[in-house]
């Protein structure tokens, strides 16, 4: 997994539309605002809301 | 001889540009709606490298990227051009946009505009709408051309349309697989 730091700074959840960050697996990226994880798969995000898994607490 | 070919769906990109951010939000539903389910939206990127639009949307403008999941016709953009003209329309206030939205779409080899506007390097698609050829990807990179806008040949954007092919050639493979 070697998404970058700048690239994560490119994209933005697709449901709220705001912040976004990777997560400590670093597999995933994390809407703190939906509570909802979009994965990372063969380094490439998935952003589609369909496909997201709530975040566990 | 070349054969006629059926060619590769596309990856749909609306590219939105406003002053007022509060209106990304609806215009972006409304997109869904017209267009399809979201994939990867973009934060925003500063709109500064022309003041062209400043007479008509201000100053200060803002660009965001919407790319869509399921992959289009080639030959539906100039239909798509006119639906997201008329959702220009439907956000104007006293006949001034308050939102741009450009559509186009991306192959794994180039990166295309759709445009009202004729120009040497344009070619006529139907409907009064002309392709411009944004990009092309070569050299493992999204190259610019001679008349690319700047805000597309912008660091962060081509960055953003990197990972974008990424996920344009992961959803070919899906295809593939389903065909």
């Amino acid at each position: 997994m070697t998404i970058s730091q700048e690239l994560l700074e490119i994209l933005a959840c697709p449901k709220c539309k705001g912040d976004i960050y990777l997560n400590d697996a670093k597999d995933g990226l994390v809407c703190d605002k939906c509570r909802l994880l979009y994965e990372i798969r063969d380094d490439i995000p998935i952003m589609l809301i369909e496909e997201a898994k709530p975040v566990k607490t | 001889m070349s054969q006629p070919q059926t060619p590769k769906p596309a990856k749909l990109i609306t590219g939105l540009f406003m002053k007022e951010k509060s209106l990304f939000a609806p215009v972006a539903e409304e997109l869904a709606k017209k267009l399809g389910s979201v994939d990867m939206i973009s934060s925003w990127f500063p709109f500064d490298y022309t003041t062209y639009y400043e007479p008509e949307m201000g100053a200060g403008l803002f660009r965001r990227m919407i790319v869509f999941k399921t992959l289009i016709k080639q030959s539906t953009l100039p239909e798509i051009k006119i639906t997201t003209n008329n959702l220009e329309k439907k956000y104007s206030k006293n006949g001034k946009r308050m939102v741009n939205i450009d559509p186009g779409y991306m192959l794994q080899e180039r990166f295309v505009l759709a445009t009202g506007k004729n120009y040497a390097h344009r070619i006529y698609i139907g409907r009064g709408i002309y392709a411009d050829l944004t990009l092309i990807y070569t050299k493992g990179a999204f190259q610019k051309l001679p008349w690319t806008y700047p805000d597309y040949a912008d660091k962060t954007m081509l960055a953003y349309l990197e990972m974008v092919r990424s996920k344009y050639s992961a959803d070919l493979k899906v295809l593939q697989v389903v065909e």
